[in-house]
């Protein structure tokens, strides 16, 4: 069973590292919750039942596990969203290159919720709104109207159309 | 800029972390090695220490009730008879609550994986740290019921003790000397009783009160769903 998780982990640890990346500000943090994911992924592993695809009921364990994970001595980011630094920053790097959408897409996110984090990650991956519900939990209803303020958000920090 | 170039940056930025961080299956299996427990593997071990001391704590306490008392102390030793009563349904709570965690500990485990969804996952996780707080509420009010009967019936020993050779005994105490008594010892008791609990909830708030208010939060946000729907 050990060969068989480690063999179909490779081949999909892209999920992992795309999750470690929108939930993690630095290295530190991120080797942290990758191997945190990791443990989870192997101590979850037999009871995987092919009931769902392995890759959603990988983005579940690690999304699941990401959500929850406890970061000690550190202040949560503020999760009020807008601010006029922020509105600033988005006026500067206004249609910039490749590099500066990077870098406002991260502080963007930074700003989002754990929950929030989840569903535009997986819109980002192009995840289907019946996906998206079925990995986290929640109605497809309420993806729609997550998204929907999301999207605002995100437009008000970042200058974006939606 | 528009929302097809947001995920085109993404795109960007994702492949490049992928392939920045990307493991091979010996460095995956080296970390699988070397793992270290999770915060929720070390919240249920400390539960199944807690509950392990608690058990013995338990056990010492009947023990010393039914055998050891009467092993090192020699003499007729005579209580007020209203502290048995006392005793025995204190003792009964105690087993009887310790048992209602055991249960409820069981029963979050039963159901509690890392794969359920999100709701049920975050309150499997609260369930548990609540368990824990309740343990530790457990332990004080052990503690508190141990201390209390103690000192009752440690006061009365005492009392009739220092009223012995005295005519009349402890009836020839005036109720104003009765309540002194009474006076200084719930004022050695309270602050100690006071001091157990305070230490006990500040030590826990310490170590996950803020894990909690984040677990809550979450759950709130996702409990909105019910209404968007």
């Amino acid at each position: 069973m050990e060969k068989e998780f480690l063999h179909i982990i490779t081949e999909n640890q892209g999920i992992i590292h795309k999750v470690c990346s929108i939930y993690c500000d630095s290295e530190e943090d991120r080797r942290d919750l990758f191997q945190e994911i990791l443990v989870q992924l192997w101590k979850s592993f037999p009871s995987f039942r092919n009931e769902s695809k392995f890759t959603t009921w990988m983005y579940r364990v690690a999304l699941n596990t990401a959500i929850t994970s406890f970061k000690k001595d550190k202040r949560q980011p503020d999760k009020s969203g807008i601010t006029f630094e922020n509105l600033h920053l988005a006026e500067e790097l206004y249609d910039t290159g490749t590099d500066e959408q990077i870098k406002m897409l991260n502080k963007a996110v930074s700003q989002l919720t754990g929950i929030e984090k989840s569903i535009i990650l997986l819109f980002l991956e192009d995840k289907k709104y019946e996906e998206i519900a079925e990995i986290t939990g929640i109605t497809q209803n309420y993806v729609r109207v997550k998204m929907n303020r999301i999207k605002k958000k995100l437009k008000m920090l970042m200058n974006i159309e939606v | 800029m528009e929302f097809k170039d947001l995920k085109s940056a993404w795109n960007t930025y994702s492949s490049q972390e992928v392939d920045k961080h990307h493991l091979g299956k010996e460095s995956i299996h080296e970390l699988l090695r070397n793992r270290t427990k999770t915060l929720v593997d070390r919240i249920d071990r400390n539960l199944r220490i807690g509950m392990g001391i608690l058990l013995a704590f338990i056990a010492y306490i009947i023990l010393d009730d039914l055998y050891l008392s009467k092993i090192l102390i020699k003499g007729p030793i005579q209580y007020p008879s209203w502290i048995y009563p006392l005793d025995v349904f204190s003792n009964t709570l105690i087993v009887v609550t310790y048992l209602f965690f055991v249960v409820r500990y069981l029963k979050t485990k039963r159901n509690f994986s890392v794969d359920l969804q999100l709701k049920d996952f975050l309150t499997g996780i609260l369930n548990t740290l609540t368990t824990y707080r309740r343990l530790f509420y457990l332990a004080v009010i052990i503690l508190l019921i141990n201390m209390v009967v103690s000192f009752t019936a440690g006061l009365y020993e005492g009392i009739k003790l220092n009223t012995g050779n005295i005519p009349g005994g402890m009836e020839s105490l005036t109720s104003s000397k009765i309540i002194m008594v009474i006076a200084i010892g719930l004022a050695v008791l309270i602050p100690l009783i006071a001091l157990t609990f305070f230490t006990l909830r500040w030590g826990f708030n310490k170590l996950y009160g803020r894990y909690m208010v984040s677990l809550n939060d979450t759950l709130k946000e996702l409990d909105e769903s019910g209404a968007a729907d």
